[in-house]
């Protein structure tokens, strides 16, 4: 295995002695913002689509809304997430006018993606919460939203965590194609760090300890929230 | 107070309510008898508007409820219910099911009258009140409440963590809080251990000694006899026999009623 020390060297030596470093933590900075925030934004929207999904349809309004809802989810779920990234960057910002950072862009896609497929995921989460539940608010007087606000979603919320879990997961992996607007990732960055010494091996092996270091990490926090969140369900 | 005109209701082909006309004044404590199927939940429920009816009205303080027009999230804060699932917030503890409801409606006065007052310069002291005030009113009518039924050392349980029966008084007393005008209760005691139902037969019993204008759906014929003021009987969706417990027990004219009787006496 002398040559996989040699090449272990190589990596090393770029890495602290040029400026490898400083891109790989530039790379996981920005991973860690799509990431993050992708999720966030996704969690946001992703709520307001199944509210307005379960919603009783009396009225047109909401009847409309509906439409929006389900057309948004068949357009971000039935194109892969690069074309998304490729249309938002290079079609629709350019032709709005706007100048948008890649991160920014990345950040808006993996945000309205993941929406999306939280949207689903919140509506099986909603639908699992005993229909007594907003019964019990409703006879209260509490209206709909009241009821699905304090009542329903934070229980639907505490039966999707392992879910949410997954699809954070899931965000987290897909940021790899961030690169295809020109965002620097972890990718981008040990890619560079191969083609800037000639030698792939050791940079990619190493990306994929930190992807799967990242995502141990991920899955035990989620492990942390679950069980807190179980609190009330819990007999003595 | 409740006032039912040729009510129907249909689930799809299936006519549950066929034109019930029924009037209930206050301090009356209504029993809906009847075998399953007969309708008597569906009845309660569209009293208070859970289910909608097909057809008819049902007005409550000379409103028309069941105008989808109304709002009848107003007319509920002064319908208490009472489920047979209890239904009680299973993310709250008791004290927060209790105060829930309360609070989110003089929350949503006082922000009403503070807007008035802001546009108009009219001035209205009792609507405005603190959050502060309302969660306290809220927090000490609650524990008052939650201490007649002997629950007081439960406020900060949740509700998995109580009995049937003791889920069951909260769900009363919770109902309670919004100092309702009329208490519906649709097979309160149905889901319980034997060993329970009396404990809730009780709280039901004293709140009819207050003089709560009552409707109960239940199978629990000897509270039926001790305490209603009325009895309904019901099959097929149509009131068949309506009188005081002792011509419904005891001289019952209805063929379908002595059956009915019959069977479970």
């Amino acid at each position: 295995m002398g040559n996989f020390d040699r090449k272990i060297e190589i990596f090393l030596d770029y890495m602290l002695a040029g400026e490898g470093y400083k891109m790989v933590l530039l790379g996981l900075k920005n991973t860690a913002i799509i990431a993050v925030l992708g999720l966030v934004i996704g969690i946001l929207i992703g709520t307001l689509i199944a509210a307005v999904r379960v919603s009783p349809k009396y009225k047109g309004f909401i009847r409309f809304l509906n439409g929006v809802c389900s057309v948004y989810v068949s357009f971000f779920r039935g194109t892969p997430i690069v074309v998304q990234l490729l249309l938002f960057y290079y079609v629709l910002f350019p032709l709005m006018g706007v100048n948008i950072t890649s991160v920014n862009v990345s950040v808006l896609v993996f945000g309205l993606n993941s929406g999306a497929y939280i949207s689903e995921i919140m509506r099986g989460g909603i639908l699992s919460v005993d229909a007594g539940q907003m019964e019990g608010g409703r006879a209260m007087g509490l209206s709909f939203s009241a009821t699905m606000m304090k009542i329903v979603i934070p229980q639907a919320i505490k039966n999707i965590i392992p879910t949410l879990g997954n699809e954070f997961v899931a965000l987290v992996k897909e940021t790899s194609v961030v690169s295809f607007v020109g965002a620097t990732d972890l990718y981008k960055a040990f890619n560079t760090a191969g083609t800037n010494s000639y030698e792939f091996m050791v940079p990619y092996l190493a990306m994929a300890v930190i992807y799967i270091v990242m995502v141990l990490l991920i899955s035990l926090l989620f492990k942390v929230i679950e069980g807190r969140l179980r609190k009330s369900d819990k007999s003595l | 107070m409740i006032r039912v005109c040729n009510l129907r209701k249909a689930f799809g082909e299936n006519v549950v309510l066929d034109g019930i006309n029924l009037e209930i004044k206050k301090g009356e404590i209504v029993v809906i008898l009847g075998p399953s199927g007969s309708g008597k939940s569906t009845l309660l429920r569209c009293l208070n508007c859970m289910e909608d009816p097909t057809s008819g009205n049902i007005f409550f303080h000379d409103v028309d409820i069941a105008d989808m027009k109304v709002d009848i999230n107003v007319h509920r804060q002064k319908m208490g219910m009472v489920f047979q699932h209890f239904n009680l917030f299973k993310n709250k503890t008791v004290l927060q099911n209790m105060t829930l409801a309360p609070v989110y409606v003089a929350k949503k006065k006082a922000r009403k009258a503070r807007l008035r007052k802001f546009f108009k310069k009219a001035y209205e002291p009792a609507d405005i009140r603190s959050l502060k005030e309302i969660n306290a009113t809220a927090k000490s009518e609650a524990l008052e409440l939650l201490a007649r039924v002997g629950l007081q050392d439960k406020a900060d349980a949740y509700p998995a963590t109580l009995s049937g029966g003791q889920q069951q008084r909260v769900a009363i007393v919770r109902a309670l809080c919004m100092k309702p005008d009329v208490m519906l209760f649709d097979e309160p005691t149905s889901a319980l251990d034997p060993e329970m139902v009396g404990e809730v037969l009780d709280v039901m019993r004293s709140l009819a000694q207050e003089g709560m204008t009552m409707v109960v759906v239940t199978h629990e014929m000897g509270f039926a006899r001790e305490v209603a003021s009325r009895v309904l009987f019901i099959d097929e969706g149509i009131v068949l026999e309506d009188g005081t417990p002792a011509e419904i027990f005891d001289t019952p004219k209805h063929p379908r009623l002595q059956q009915f009787l019959q069977k479970i006496l």
